[in-house]
């Protein structure tokens, strides 16, 4: 009895201590880890936004093959109604297929990367993003344009810490002349070159203003939880 | 006071946040000299707090922790960095859409410069001010009948990693114009420098390379190329503190503004 009365006073002396202070190791290690989590989501926002908005400004200036070296090496592009090209090299020459690498004088390709909804998966190595782009164009004719369109886009982290896009999918909502409004000149989305084919046809058959297609948002609503794809 | 799973901030008061096991503690938030991020110092005081009292059963793996908390917050700093960068320039572009001069040079450090198309550089809050003012008349405010917007778009900011200075590249997207006499669209690109003193982010350097100020009859089509010396009267009548930094050329030739970034180093 008085052994066992000992054990347990020995027990209940050292015991609790260790164990309190496990318990609040162990606390801490899953709070430490809730944080790290929550700081690489927010770092991968802000990747997503640069390599993005960085694609843009290699857009405005014709350098292709710096827009398309953003792609991861089995990335895929599709814009309008041209199709899907498959592969950083591919994507530079359809990307070329509307200028020279650098533009020409008189040519004019400011196309905006705005308002950026990005939901980054919960491990952090995806993303997706939904922007919008606004273009102020000038054509191979010397004719002024206005652009509105959407990209649904996707993104991942590689080996090597890089974001790259691993499908960019951009859609025209309106192209129209510079003179008249938007509702009163509109040109049509050219389809699949033929002098350079895409890999594949288009994901999506759709017409620009008048049509009024909107791709389907990536993302659930946050407040209601309804599908991106019900909402549209 | 109500203890939530979540943390509960409000700017220049107490921080309240909930620790499961331990009940709440309250942080002071102290006053903040400059615009923060709302999100990131929450997260930073948060993340501070789980620093213990070191324990004797666990000290080698209490101490990975710490550290690992430590590199967090650097991580949570570098963050906040960003966000403080961005809301800076944005709010410069909030104070030339009134014309206040006066605040959009007050952001700039002491010996901070901005240069803008082929106008030479100006040097320190006071000649930006009086600069930005001469490129719009003259006036200490916008005057009626006067538009002065420049959207602030599409940023790409890199903080160096000592958290010291930053670069930030942004599109100016600007509608300008004098009721019933002229209207014109903006086209540029900014290249910027930041630094943080005593806490705050300031402009170190503004440098917007102007692609077009076009009028909205006939638009940027009808642009001629610009004659060598394409400066405005306001730095032709001011003078620079130094002469531009590098020839540039607008639209409609092709110009591609330098890149703070290499290829491969856009995120």
């Amino acid at each position: 009895m008085r052994m066992i009365a000992a054990a347990m006073a020995l027990t209940l002396s050292t015991l609790p201590i260790p164990a309190k202070a496990q318990e609040r190791v162990e606390t801490l290690r899953a709070q430490v880890a809730e944080y790290e989590a929550l700081v690489a989501r927010l770092e991968a926002q802000e990747a997503v936004e640069n390599i993005q908005a960085a694609f843009g400004y290699y857009i405005d200036k014709g350098l292709w093959d710096r827009a398309a070296a953003l792609f991861a090496a089995d990335g895929s592009y599709e814009y309008g109604q041209g199709g899907v090209y498959i592969g950083t090299d591919r994507i530079r020459q359809a990307l070329a297929l509307t200028a020279p690498q650098g533009l020409a004088p008189g040519r004019l390709n400011e196309t905006m990367q705005l308002q950026p909804y990005v939901s980054v998966a919960e491990d952090g190595r995806s993303a997706k993003a939904r922007w919008r782009s606004i273009q102020m164009l000038t054509t191979a004719e010397g004719q002024g344009r206005w652009g509105a369109g959407l990209h649904e886009n996707e993104y991942a982290v590689g080996v090597d810490g890089k974001w790259r896009i691993t499908r960019l999918h951009g859609y025209v909502t309106f192209l129209s002349g510079y003179d008249k409004a938007w509702t009163a000149d509109d040109y049509p989305m050219a389809g699949p070159s033929t002098t350079l084919p895409p890999d594949r046809p288009p994901t999506e058959v759709y017409q620009s203003l008048p049509g009024n297609y909107l791709p389907p948002y990536h993302y659930r609503n946050p407040v209601t939880g309804r599908s991106g794809e019900l909402a549209r | 006071m109500h203890c939530g799973q979540s943390p509960r901030y409000i700017p220049g008061q107490d921080v309240w946040r909930a620790r499961p096991h331990w009940g709440c503690v309250m942080i002071r938030h102290l006053p903040s000299p400059a615009p923060r991020s709302v999100l990131m110092p929450a997260l930073m005081l948060a993340i501070a707090v789980f620093v213990p009292a070191p324990a004797p059963a666990q000290p080698a793996e209490e101490a990975a922790l710490q550290a690992r908390i430590v590199e967090l917050a650097g991580r949570a700093q570098a963050l906040a960095d960003v966000s403080a960068i961005k809301k800076l320039q944005r709010i410069y572009g909030f104070y030339l859409d009134a014309g206040r001069w006066d605040e959009a040079a007050s952001l700039f450090a002491k010996e901070g410069s901005l240069e803008i198309g082929d106008d030479g550089v100006f040097v320190g809050p006071r000649r930006i001010g009086a600069y930005l003012s001469a490129r719009r008349g003259g006036d200490d405010r916008l005057v009626y009948g006067q538009l002065n917007i420049h959207m602030q778009l599409q940023p790409v900011i890199h903080v160096a990693a000592d958290g010291r200075t930053a670069r930030g590249r942004w599109r100016d997207f600007g509608l300008e114009g004098e009721y019933r006499h002229s209207a014109s669209w903006g086209d540029g690109v900014y290249e910027n420098e930041y630094v943080k003193e005593a806490g705050v982010w300031k402009i170190a350097r503004l440098r917007l390379y102007t692609n077009f100020v076009a009028p909205y009859e006939g638009g940027w089509t009808k642009l001629k190329p610009a004659p060598a010396d394409w400066s405005t009267p306001a730095s032709r009548a001011l003078g620079p503190d130094r002469p531009s930094s590098a020839e540039t050329r607008p639209f409609p030739e092709v110009f591609v503004p330098p890149f703070h970034y290499a290829p491969g180093e856009e995120q």
